[in-house]
């Protein structure tokens, strides 16, 4: 049996195997024979081969978790120092499992991936990101969960990439890759201020985390770029706009590269680190966002005309509903919110990727067809927690901890309705498709397995997932309460805010459940897709943030042409030259001046120190004999008056 | 032998330069000749790097003789954690530089020697310990980009090559002159650094039209400006964004890869060993120098629609960034520093590289059309002809951005983590910058290597054998020391803080 000090290389390198399996697939997959698919699964295998040992190894160990780190830049221990290292834990196993799930679900659809222009693309971009959510999850600092993080994003982007050869798919992926790498940054700068004070920042070591100086300056900027940054990869408003653009990747492929697997990976980092950043005070003016963007991104949502519009829109909802419910209930409700999430969502998108106007009503579809929408709905189950699925107990303890301020509960509850509205007017407009398009039984069922890992019961251990006080419907151990050391124990809750709470939100469910069925026949009768006009324009296009952030880009570049423009052509090509062309000039006209004028000088008076000998010279050869004579008379006189004197 | 390597690693150029120009026929010998004078030099220099030992700040593989001795000039050479990785980076370019000019039709021989002669000089400059030396080399180091520009460069290749000569010579005239200044302003004269270090002059002036000037502070400010002049730093950079324009893609490589990196290193030598009084109360300056390269080199960066003025300005911001590190006066700050003239330079060596083959394929550097940019030339779907080169511009942006696991990332973060003790509002700053530069890099991918292929570029190959022998592993270096940066950190660090320490 393989312990747990044993693992870490194992782990790691079951990891590196699937994403060496997903290069090798991007690089050579049209080469191979069914575009590695069979490649692609070995790494499902092999991952699920390593994770099943780490969970012997933990039930061997009690479930306890454990821990290794090591210095990659600076010496562990050290302030400042990066460590990375791997942490074996439940949760970390749990969530590990799940995206191998997905990917699973996802390989399965076989057809729908073959319909791609690239198919190796598609199983590269699973593969990538599936190594990337598991990376993240047993990742014992942040530095590693971030290549995670990165790993996702790359991911998402290879997916919209099977059809990059169309101007706007590539538009459209470049976007997302901006959008989520600015994120990335984001977050890896707000880290490097945290790990300024910080030696480490090691999740299992929480001393790692305590500062002498306590909390400075520096470490409230750390922790809000770092939120910053989470926020902006969990794409809720004002991040929305991504979303709501069409793309021709079927809904599945899309939902999970590029909203599900970065959200998981990104969960990571919040669940992980979400009892620091709630010590610093920043988590719950980031709860309250999340909130705010629940709003915004069901109002968009809501308008949208296109099905897998609004399965986007209703995607950031859930993840930002989730983030809230971290803040305001803990790690463990929101968990159980988590979990509906991925699994809930995958199952609708799986459905709703068989379901399709371009299928037919063929007898033979019929009951796979049938079978697609019951899935569906069964999916939005799983994601909004009806009864028996795990994310109700979730919901009902957020909203009793939160009991004694009724204003607060009640803008939680309308929230939560908000979202389960939107959730439901899509399941109900999937239950209204008839026609399917042509996919085996297998990808028509395996949303099963998720919607059974969404049960209730499995991560709660009771029948309602804790819907009833006291839990008399427990048959198991809760698996969350194993995860997060004895959280999410209903006992702890007074009865009456449990009730109260139970109520409203079952009361939410029912009430959405209507609303979301009378607004999905209401889209469906209008036989054109509706011309929006005004408001609803204004929302449905994501309240057209990006075109506000496209026009502050735009400004940018004028700056930035005007910039170059000024110094570059002007001062270095224009200015300059010409100064310094006239200075050297001018100098040079100068000195050329003085020099004339110093040459001419001193020819003049050479001239004149010439002259007058010369002219006295001359008088001697003018042939004039008195001149003779006054020269001959004179030199006597001066030689006789100078032998005198002497 | 091995006292003797670093001569041994300047010199093989120099020879290899001069026995390549004139061997005869066959015409290829020459080639072979260059490239065994430049791999040979490269090996000694990473043979060097490789038998230093770690955790000691003191100076190695010391060569000492008198040069000059009546001006106290001397021949000393030495190596230690602050440039062992300078010595790495213009080991590694180099022969990639060599092997991409194999097939030139023209002036081979002269492209060649030219080359060797500026890996003499970088290698010289880089390990020198005689200030006088140190500058010799470093002078000596425009006149072969001089050539290079001026012979092979583009259309206004003169003009370009004339300015940065005159931005060259300037700015040498300028360090020349701080030199000087502080040789004469010690008793007795010299130019060697061990004797000089630690601010031997700091309380010393001179006296110029009546007043007095302190040695230290004139010094400082004169050696800064020289260099300003000779690393592209904003706004006196003018001259390197027509470099980039009209030079080949080698140079380039050449000047943002390998020269820029050793002028930075030149700064730190030069500040860190002898202005440590200076350094303290000029550090903001620094770093808002810094900032402003990042800051306005994003922005001039975003309105680029062409390649190579697109990578001047990467490469500006690039320096921005190391200049923050330096400025931050901490051991995260400077040790990243000189990590990320490292990797810097592999990255923007190798990225300027893939983009003069993409140039030279399609024929043209406009990426995007419009905006009175030569009318409706541009790229496209890059990607599905050559989809190696797309995965490794790929990887050369991840590392230019800093993602984890590059080797881009490293450096910034200890960057961060340095520059946030001393001014965290400039760090939000380049935070911003760095944002930006995501934006402009990712968009210029798209249009070069996403989309619609363009049928201008139907013949566009993939890289060929030997393109993949230049530049994958400059690719899988940047990799490489992103995921294990270990060796190289613990052979700069104990440098780092020994110098920190006679600041602080």
């Amino acid at each position: 049996m393989i312990t747990l000090p044993e693992l870490p290389v194992l782990l790691v390198a079951g990891i590196a195997y699937f994403l060496l399996a997903g290069l090798i697939i991007l690089i050579w997959g049209r080469r191979l024979s069914r575009h590695g698919d069979w490649l692609a699964w070995s790494g499902v295998l092999v991952a699920l081969g390593v994770f099943a040992a780490l969970a012997g190894a933990l039930a061997e160990e009690g479930y306890r978790a454990w821990h290794l780190g090591r210095g990659w830049v600076g010496s562990p221990g050290e302030t400042g120092a990066i460590a990375v290292g791997v942490l074996e834990d439940p949760v970390g196993l749990a969530v590990a499992l799940i995206a191998l799930a997905l990917t699973a679900v996802a390989f399965s659809s076989r057809q729908l991936i073959l319909k791609e222009p690239r198919p190796e693309r598609i199983y590269a971009a699973l593969s990538f990101s599936t190594a990337g959510v598991a990376l993240s999850w047993i990742s014992l600092t942040p530095w590693l969960a971030f290549i995670g993080i990165g790993l996702t994003v790359l991911g998402g982007f290879f997916a919209l990439g099977a059809r990059w050869e169309e101007n706007g798919e590539a538009a459209l992926a470049t976007r997302f890759v901006i959008q989520r790498s600015g994120g990335l940054i984001l977050a890896v700068f707000g880290a490097c201020g945290l790990a300024l004070s910080r030696a480490g920042l090691s999740w299992g070591d929480p001393a790692s985390w305590s500062t002498d100086a306590g909390l400075v300056p520096v470490d409230l900027i750390g922790g809000i770029c770092l939120l910053a940054g989470l926020f902006v990869q969990l794409q809720p408003f004002p991040f929305l706009g991504w979303a709501l653009t069409p793309s021709g990747v079927p809904t599945l492929l899309r939902a999970l590269s590029t909203q599900i697997f970065p959200g998981l990976a990104t969960f990571a980092v919040l669940i992980r680190s979400g009892a620091e950043l709630e010590r610093m005070g920043l988590l719950v003016p980031f709860g309250w966002v999340q909130l705010l963007s629940v709003a915004f991104a069901v109002g968009a949502g809501l308008f949208q005309s296109q099905w897998r519009m609004g399965f986007g829109a209703w995607l950031s909802s859930a993840f930002s509903i989730t983030s809230a419910c971290l803040v305001f209930s803990g790690p463990a409700n929101a968990f159980s919110l988590l979990v509906g999430v991925a699994l809930g969502g995958t199952a609708v998108a799986g459905c709703a990727s068989s379901l399709g106007f371009g299928g037919s009503q063929s007898a033979s579809n019929r009951s796979r067809a049938l079978w697609a929408r019951i899935l569906g709905f069964a999916g939005m189950a799983t994601a909004t927690g009806l009864l028996l699925f795990a994310p109700a107990g979730g919901f009902i303890q957020w909203i009793s901890g939160a009991w004694n301020d009724p204003l607060v509960a009640a803008l939680f509850a309308l929230a939560i309705f908000a979202h389960l509205c939107l959730g439901w007017k899509l399941a109900w407009q999937l239950s209204f498709v008839k026609n399917l398009v042509q996919v085996p039984w297998v990808s028509v069922l395996s949303p099963v397995l998720l919607v059974l890992f969404g049960l209730a019961v499995a991560w709660r251990g009771s029948l309602t997932g804790g819907a009833i006080p006291g839990d008399p419907d427990r048959v198991a151990p809760s698996a969350i309460e194993l995860f997060f050391n004895g959280q999410s124990a209903t006992g702890i809750l007074e009865e009456s805010a449990f009730l109260g709470a139970s109520g409203t939100f079952w009361t939410s469910l029912v009430v959405a459940l209507a609303l979301g069925y009378w607004l999905a026949r209401k889209a469906r009768q209008r036989k054109e897709p509706q011309e929006l006009k005004g408001v609803a324009l204004f929302v449905a296009e994501g309240y057209r943030v990006d075109r506000g952030a496209e026009r502050g880009l735009k400004l940018i570049a004028r700056l930035g042409g005007q910039v170059v423009e000024a110094i570059d052509e002007r001062v270095w090509r224009e200015w300059l030259p010409r100064g310094a062309d006239f200075a050297i000039r001018r100098i040079a006209a100068l000195a050329m001046a003085i020099d004339t004028r110093l040459l001419s000088g001193l020819r003049l008076a050479l001239r004149k120190c010439v002259d007058a000998p010369a002219a006295g010279l001359q008088l001697i050869q003018n042939g004039n004999i008195q001149w003779y004579i006054f020269f001959a008379i004179g030199s006597g006189v001066l030689m006789l008056l100078h032998f005198m004197r002497s | 032998m091995s006292q003797h390597l670093i001569t041994l690693m300047i010199l093989l150029p120099f020879v290899g330069a001069i026995l390549q120009a004139f061997v005869p026929n066959p015409p290829g010998a020459g080639r072979w000749i260059a490239l065994a004078a430049s791999v040979l030099a490269s090996v000694c220099g990473v043979a060097l790097v490789a038998s230093l030992q770690g955790q000691t700040a003191d100076l190695q593989a010391i060569e000492s003789l008198p040069w000059i001795g009546s001006f106290a000039i001397s021949y000393e050479m030495g190596i230690d954690g602050l440039n062992a990785l300078l010595v790495l980076l213009v080991a590694i370019i180099f022969p990639v530089l060599v092997g991409y000019e194999w097939n030139q039709k023209l002036g081979r021989r002269g492209v060649h020697g030219l080359f060797l002669l500026l890996q003499c000089a970088l290698f010289g400059t880089v390990c020198a310990q005689d200030l006088f030396l140190q500058f010799f080399f470093w002078a000596f180091t425009s006149i072969p980009v001089y050539f290079l520009v001026a012979i092979w460069g583009g259309e206004e290749r003169e003009n370009a090559a004339f300015r940065s000569l005159v931005a060259a010579s300037i700015g040498n005239a300028l360090l020349f002159a701080a030199l000087i200044l502080i040789y004469y302003s010690v008793e007795p004269h010299t130019f060697a650094l061990k004797e000089l270090a630690g601010g031997r002059f700091s309380a010393r002036a001179f006296h110029l039209f009546g007043s007095e000037f302190p040695v230290s502070g004139v010094a400082f400010a004169l050696i800064g400006a020289g260099l300003a002049l000779r690393i592209p730093v904003w706004p006196v950079h003018g001259w390197f964004t027509q470099i980039a324009e009209e030079a080949p893609p080698s140079v380039l490589v050449a000047f943002a890869g390998a020269t820029v990196p050793v002028a930075i290193y030149v700064f730190i030598r030069l500040t860190y060993a002898l202005f440590p009084e200076i350094l303290s109360s000029a550090s903001g300056t620094i770093m808002a120098v810094g900032a402003m390269n990042l800051v306005i080199g994003g922005i001039c960066a975003v309105a680029q629609r062409s390649l190579r003025p697109l990578l001047a300005f990467v490469c500006l911001g690039q320096v921005g960034f190391m200049l923050l590190g330096i400025g931050s006066l901490s051991s995260a700050g400077l040790v990243g520093a000189v990590y990320q003239q490292f990797v810097v330079g592999l990255g923007l060596a190798g990225f300027a590289l893939l983009l003069g083959i993409v140039i030279d394929r399609v024929g043209h550097a406009d990426f995007m059309s419009g905006g009175g940019n030569k009318g409706e030339r541009s790229f496209g779907g890059v990607a599905v002809r050559a989809p190696t080169v797309a995965i490794v511009a790929g990887i050369f942006i991840a590392s230019l951005l800093g993602f984890p696991g590059s080797g881009g990332f490293v450096g910034n973060a200890l960057v961060m983590i340095g520059s946030y003790s001393a001014l965290p509002g400039l760090v939000l700053l380049a935070g911003a910058a760095v944002l930006l530069a995501a934006y402009y890099l990712f968009t210029m991918y798209r249009h070069v290597f996403l989309g619609k292929p363009r049928a201008e570029g139907a013949e566009f190959k993939d890289l060929s054998l030997r393109e993949r022998a230049l530049i994958l592993p400059l690719a899988a270096s940047l990799l490489a020391f992103g995921i294990y940066p270990k060796p190289l950190l613990e052979l700069v660090r104990p440098t780092v803080l020994t110098l920190l320490s006679t600041v602080k």
